[in-house]
Formats: C-alpha cells, sequence, structure tokens
C-alpha cells in the first residue's frame, strides 16, 4: 500500500475515523492492528518476521531490567542482536554472499553446489530492524526505559507511517508518545497538512518525473549515451532519489502529526551541505545519527590515534552502504564516502571547512557546488546496474562530453521540475528553520501552496513509482 | 484566519482551472473540440437515409480516412448517396469506442448500417492501455462505472482515477495540459519526452508477452446483442503489424469482423507523415482501397433499413 494511492487514502480515512472516536489505550490498539494490516498488504507472511523482532526485544527488554550481571545482560544483549542481524543478514545477505562464495571458489578451480535460495526481500526491513536493536542497545545502556507493555511496545516497532522507510525512531523519543495520552492541535494539523502536500510534491512531482529521464539514461544500451547524457542522467537521479525519499518523511511525518505524533525530521536540505560531515548530519539523518551511536561511537569515534578514527570512518560508512543493500555497487558507495571523509577531515586541519558563516557567500556557493557533484558521483554508483557500468558513465562523462536535443530537453525538464524546490529550499536554508513557511505572510503561503497544489494536479506522471527506499 | 485565506485561495484557484479547463478546451485542443462535437455528429448521422456508415477510431482513422474522396470513391464504385461520418479521439482504443456506441450510437432511433473500427494489432490486445481518464471524464456515464469496474476488473487505484476524471476535467486532461505547457517552454519536448519513455521501459517490453483478445471478443458480443455489425480495419502503419497466431485464430473463428489493410500496394514511406500517420495523399490513396472493400462488403451485407 503506497503512500501514493487511493487505497491509502481510503485506509488512512478509516485510521483516522477510528482514532477520533477512541480513547488512548484503545488507539494505541488500534493503530497496532492498522499498522499489521497495512504491512500485511505488502505481504502478510513477513509480519511473522516483526512480531518475532518485537516479542525478542520486548522480552530482552525484560530481561534486562530485571537482571543485574555483567555477563548476563551482555548475553541478552548479544541474544537480541544475534536474532535480529540474523533476519537481516538471511533475508539481505544470504543470496548475495553465498554467490560471491560460488564466484570465488569457482575461479580458483572448485566447483560449489551451494544452495541458493530465491529469498523475498521482507519490506523495510533494515528500517524496523534497526529502530529495535536501538531500544535493546539503549536499555543495556540505561539510556531508555524499559517497556513494560508488549502491545505498546509492538506499536513502536510497527508503528505504519514510518514502518517501511523510517524515520528510524529512538524508543526514547517515540515511546513517551505511545504511552501518553495524545492531542492534535490546530497547529499540528496545518504543519501535518504541509508537510504531507510537500512530501506528495516532492515524490510525484519531483522524483516521478526526474525517474523517467534517469531511468532512461541508466537503461539505455551503452552505445547511446555519452558524457553529457551521463551527467544528466546522474542529476536526474539525484533529485529522484532526494525527491522520493524526503517525499516519504515529509508524508510520513505529516500524518503522523495529524496522529499526535511527532517524528523526527529526516532531512534537511542535504543539497546545500558544503563539506560530508555536513551532509550526512542533512541527508538521512535518522540513520546517519544510528550509525554514529551505535556503530561509530562504540568503535571509538573520534578519539584516540587518527588511524583508527579512518578506520572507525570507513568501517561505519561500508556498514552503511552495506545496509542499503547487499550489492558491490553499495559497498563501493559506503566506502567512497568514508573515503572524502576522511579527505574533508584531513582538510579541516589546515582550513575550516564546515564553519560557513564566516566565509563569504561565493565561496560557499563553491564548496556547495563540489560537494553536490561527489554526492553525485556517490548517486552514479548507487543507481548504475553495477560497478563496471557506473565506471563506464564516469568515464563517459570526462571524455565524451556532447550535448544532443535530447540531452538539452532532458536538462531542460530538470531545471523546470527541481529549480523552484530548490528556491525554496535555499530560502528555508537562509530562515534555518523548516517550517518557516507557517510563519510567513498569507501571501507568501498561498503562492506556495497555489503552486505546489498546481504542480501535483498538473504535472504528475500517469504512472506513479514505488518508494525507492522499500527494497531497503 | 491567515489559514482560511490560503485555503480559500486555493480553493478559488482550483475552480477557476477547472471551469477554465470545461469551458475552453475546445478551443486549445482539436481534439476536445472534436470530442464535444461527437454527440451532434452521430445524432446527424442516424437522421440521414441509409447506407449510414459510422468510422470509429484514433488518430489512425483520423489521419488515415479521407471522408471526401471516400464518398466520391464510393460513387464510383457503386454505392450511391452513402452518409458518413468519422468519430477519432485522440489515443483511444476498443473499450473507449464500446462506451461510444453505448452512449451515443444506441441512443439514436436509427442506427449506422455499417461501422467500421480502425486499429493497429496493440489495439487490440487485452493488455492496451485502458486509458481511463479519457473513460471517466468523456465517455463513461457514472451509470456505466459498475460495469466498467466489473468488466474490466478495475483495481481500487484504477477506480479512484476513473472518479476523480470524472469529477476533474484538470485531473483527466492533466496530460495534455501538461504537454502544452512544457511544449511552449522546454524545446522539443515531444519528441525528447517520447524517446525517454521508450528508453525508460526498454524492459517492460509488452510485445515479449503473450498476448490475449478476450476483450475484443466481449465488446463484439456487445455490439453484436445490439444488432449491430462492426467491421475492424486494420490500419497501415509505415514499420507494418504483424498479426499475432491467436488474434487470426479470433478472425478465422469468426469471434470478430476483420478486414485486412494493412497492406497498401500504392502505399510507400513516403506516404507516412510519421512512423503510424498517413499523409493527405496516403489517406485518398488508403481511401480508395477503402471504397473498393465496402462496396464488396455491401453486396454481402443487407443494409438495416
Amino acid at each position: 500500500m503506497l503512500f501514493n494511492s487511493w487505497l491509502f487514502l481510503l485506509f488512512f480515512l478509516c485510521v483516522i475515523i477510528l482514532y477520533r472516536m477512541l480513547g488512548h489505550r484503545s488507539q494505541n490498539r488500534m493503530l497496532l492492528i492498522m499498522s499489521y494490516v497495512f504491512y500485511g498488504t505488502w505481504d502478510w507472511r513477513f509480519l511473522s518476521l516483526i512480531v518475532i523482532s518485537s516479542i525478542v526485544d520486548y522480552v530482552v527488554g525484560q530481561q534486562l531490567n530485571m537482571q543485574t550481571g555483567r555477563k548476563k545482560r551482555q548475553f541478552l544483549l548479544i541474544t537480541s542482536l544475534g536474532v535480529n542481524l540474523g533476519i537481516l543478514a538471511f533475508f539481505k545477505y544470504y543470496g548475495f554472499f553465498i554467490d560471491q562464495i560460488v564466484h570465488l571458489l569457482s575461479s580458483i578451480g572448485f566447483s560449489a553446489d551451494l544452495p541458493t535460495l530465491r529469498i523475498i526481500l521482507p519490506v523495510g526491513i533494515s528500517f524496523y530492524t534497526f529502530q529495535t536493536m536501538s531500544y535493546t542497545v539503549d536499555v543495556f545502556k540505561g539510556k531508555t526505559k524499559t517497556v513494560n507493555n508488549f502491545l505498546d511496545f509492538a506499536l513502536y516497532v510497527a508503528f505504519f507511517p514510518q514502518l517501511v522507510a523510517g524515520p528510524i525512531e529512538r524508543s526514547s523519543h517515540f515511546m513517551p508518545q505511545v504511552l501518553n495520552p495524545r492531542t492534535v492541535s490546530r497547529e499540528d494539523f496545518k504543519e501535518g497538512f504541509y508537510l504531507v502536500l510537500l512530501g506528495f510534491f516532492k515524490k510525484i512531482v519531483i522524483a516521478d518525473n526526474m525517474a523517467i529521464i534517469a531511468n532512461a539514461f541508466f537503461n539505455a544500451d551503452s552505445s547511446m549515451i555519452n558524457g553529457a547524457a551521463s551527467l544528466v542522467g546522474v542529476y536526474a537521479f539525484a533529485f529522484q532519489i532526494y525527491g522520493d525519499f524526503s517525499g516519504y518523511s515529509a508524508i510520513a511525518r505529516g500524518i503522523s502529526k495529524w496522529l499526535g505524533f511527532d517524528l523526527i525530521v529526516n532531512f534537511r536540505m542535504p543539497y546545500f551541505a558544503i563539506s560530508p560531515k555536513d551532509f550526512w548530519s542533512r541527508w538521512h539523518i535518522s540513520l546517519s545519527t544510528w550509525l554514529r551511536d551505535y556503530l561509530y561511537i562504540p568503535l571509538g569515534g573520534n578519539k584516540g590515534v587518527e588511524w583508527k578514527i579512518y578506520r572507525n570512518l570507513l568501517l561505519t560508512m561500508l556498514l552503511g552502504g552495506l545496509w542499503h543493500g547487499a550489492g558491490w555497487n553499495f559497498i563501493v558507495w559506503g566506502i567512497f564516502h568514508g573515503v572524502i571523509l576522511i579527505i574533508y577531515r584531513l582538510l579541516s586541519k589546515r582550513i575550516n571547512v564546515d564553519d560557513a558563516n564566516r566565509r563569504p557567500f561565493f565561496v560557499n556557493l563553491l564548496c556547495g557546488t563540489f560537494m553536490f557533484h561527489l554526492v553525485c558521483v556517490t548517486w552514479l554508483l548507487f543507481r548504475a546496474d553495477n560497478i563496471a557500468h557506473a565506471w563506464y558513465m564516469f568515464i563517459a562523462i570526462s571524455t565524451n562530453f556532447t550535448c544532443t536535443p535530447l540531452v538539452l530537453s532532458s536538462f531542460c525538464m530538470i531545471v523546470f521540475y527541481c529549480t523552484p524546490l530548490m528556491l525554496y529550499e535555499y530560502w528555508l536554508e537562509r530562515n534555518n528553520d523548516l517550517l518557516a513557511l507557517m510563519k510567513s505572510s498569507w501571501k507568501f503561503q498561498s503562492i506556495v501552496y497555489v503552486y505546489l497544489f498546481g504542480m501535483l494536479l498538473l504535472f504528475h506522471p500517469i504512472v506513479t513509482g514505488k518508494f525507492i527506499y522499500f527494497q531497503f | 484566519m491567515i489559514k482560511f485565506r490560503v485555503l480559500t485561495i486555493l480553493v478559488v484557484m482550483f475552480l477557476l482551472i477547472e471551469s477554465s479547463i470545461r469551458l475552453g478546451s475546445q478551443l486549445l485542443s482539436i481534439d476536445d473540440a472534436h470530442i464535444k462535437s461527437v454527440p451532434d455528429l452521430i445524432s446527424e448521422l442516424a437522421e440521414c437515409k441509409s447506407p449510414r456508415i459510422l468510422f470509429i477510431g484514433n488518430s489512425l482513422t483520423r489521419e488515415g480516412v479521407d471522408l471526401k474522396e471516400l464518398k466520391k470513391e464510393l460513387d464510383i464504385a457503386g454505392l450511391h448517396d452513402a452518409n458518413i461520418a468519422a468519430v477519432f479521439p485522440d489515443d483511444t482504443t476498443p473499450i473507449h469506442w464500446q462506451y461510444i456506441v453505448k452512449n451515443h450510437v444506441l441512443v439514436q432511433a436509427t442506427k449506422p448500417d455499417y461501422i467500421f473500427m480502425g486499429v493497429a494489432g496493440y489495439n487490440l490486445v487485452d493488455t492496451a492501455p485502458l486509458g481511463l481518464r479519457k473513460l471517466g471524464c468523456s465517455w463513461c456515464k457514472v451509470a456505466d462505472f459498475p460495469e466498467l469496474i466489473r468488466d474490466e476488473e478495475l483495481t481500487f487505484h484504477e477506480i479512484g482515477e476513473i472518479f476523480t476524471s470524472w469529477i476533474s476535467w484538470t485531473f483527466a486532461k492533466q496530460d495534455r495540459i501538461k504537454k502544452y505547457i512544457l511544449d511552449l517552454i522546454i524545446p522539443n519536448f515531444r519528441d525528447a519526452f517520447r524517446r525517454l519513455s521508450d528508453m525508460a521501459t526498454i524492459s517492460n517490453d509488452l510485445s515479449a508477452s503473450d498476448p490475449t483478445y478476450e476483450k475484443i471478443i466481449r465488446y463484439d458480443q456487445f455490439y453484436h446483442s445490439n444488432s449491430l455489425e462492426v467491421h475492424y480495419l486494420g490500419m497501415p502503419i509505415q514499420r507494418g503489424w504483424t498479426i499475432h497466431p491467436k488474434l487470426q485464430q479470433v478472425i478465422d473463428e469468426g469471434e470478430i469482423k476483420f478486414i485486412d489493410m494493412r497492406d497498401i500496394p500504392d502505399l510507400g514511406e513516403t506516404h507516412f507523415k510519421d512512423s503510424i500517420h498517413l499523409t493527405p495523399e496516403g489517406a485518398r490513396i488508403f481511401s480508395e482501397h477503402l471504397a473498393k472493400a465496402i462496396v464488396l462488403l455491401s453486396l454481402a451485407i443487407k443494409p438495416v433499413d
């Protein structure tokens, strides 16, 4: 069930009507049932995985609360991580690693007949697994309280607006909202409306229109693709993935607002980042902070000798790449991000790369443009069919740059669709407030709302696509 | 207060756009003007004397059938004083034509003696696009929706689409408005968009799948049950098209009546203005041959009156 479907509209209407009729405890039960229904429409068989994850982490959380012995507590934590990572490894990585082993063995002359299962990847498995693991780790560290009601905990794991593509919530932020009665004020409703409209605009107008261009150039036969076409394809994909994922997050936050929940901000104008560190504080914030808190810092973070910091950065980004998918392009994508983080860290010893306020606008513009193009290189790795395909397109960009009429038209389409969004985000950036529109004059609000609504009505593609991040 | 103003402006803007589209779309689009004239064209034909000939199709028919030439050739060939009308809304397929017949032809006191529907192979397969927005906005009545939903086994999403198209013409005609605007802004937009769409959907090539032809049989049964004889005209296109063995079986078993006009000896590459549509000269040549086929048919079929 996609957010941008009529079925979801009907589903959400039912949810909101029931929600308004029920008291707080009953609201939680209803939301849990509806969350399972929502997930069941994808594939009801995989509901069992969510239930297993929920039971394991609930029981482990309870036991952690009761046990005081260090070894027993460590055993409980390892049990939880083992089950969650085991489920993730089996469904997401088993096929990839078996393929690699078979390939490796055949390259040294052995013919291996290993069981290669055709495993379907459950939607959103990486999101809810990371979410539920964070709870156990936080309880282990004493950073969050144990949840004493299983159904409340199950709602934390399965809350439908963010179940299949995040944001990855922390129990310390989300559970108090489950446990305490919620209210929806007029301001919440307005904010929800704004977020939902903006989210649909980003998904349907930006992402789905950019998908046509990106798919065309990434699917095309190599002989048809020159440097200009590759570059335009990468630009289109950069805006497609941004519109797709940040659009989903905005809709998730918007509909949660209507239910009285406040989800964490997942995107903050990422293409205005001036360094890799800045980019990761703006892009998929819930994942980058998860990786920081549960991987980078436990590895040692930025303490200790310099080479260990570089190792920690590289390992964290490598696992961040693997989180996205089992494939060499995701691994290289992660390593590339790790490498540019290291290079910028080295540079930051000589020049202050992160302090935009002390530099003139022109220098920030150059830094931002350069960073955007570095990110585009990583998107090339992310979207290409394989490393060879990415390499071919990258070489084409630097060697064979002829602008054909098709490329020119495609570039104009990107400008037409994406420039207003970027100008708007620049305005938000200048105001340093994601909700600046809510505080602006009614005339400006009217212009923005009419534009968003008009574009949604007139410039949506006939066929809308699924959200890219559902596959993760 | 501020929110109320914003909401009011939003609603007013929508109503303005919607009413502009409803009132003025036929001024901006020849096809919309034609769609508006369809009921009149069909009722005028119904008032004429036999033989009455109705062509229904899409741009293949619009560009392929030269009505004046056809009438002249029919006269020469012996079918005198034929009254001909043609209905050819863009991007329509047999399902739209079924509803044109149902809602505009069958309501007339007299029916056409001959109905010809101009098709290429991709119009006849069950997977041909349903064009729900056109159905919802132009060709179906609300009372037709339950039948349409049942017969075409529409998904919930498709049901939502057809109802929204019925409510909002802006939504229904969005693709045309979008192309119209982008044509003005982006150089070479229409051609680029078509090429991009083709490139983006290479892996989803429908021709690779095994086609079925059950819908076209069902539509024909509907015509038959209403005492209408519908003939499908296999239209020429530049690259040519082959009749799939399954379609051939449908034709051979008499499930549909098919007149094969795909290969007209006098038509060459220069008679096509693009990969599909005939030039005026091509249409003249095609209509010459079509007249002969109709006369042959008229000898075999007795008119309804």
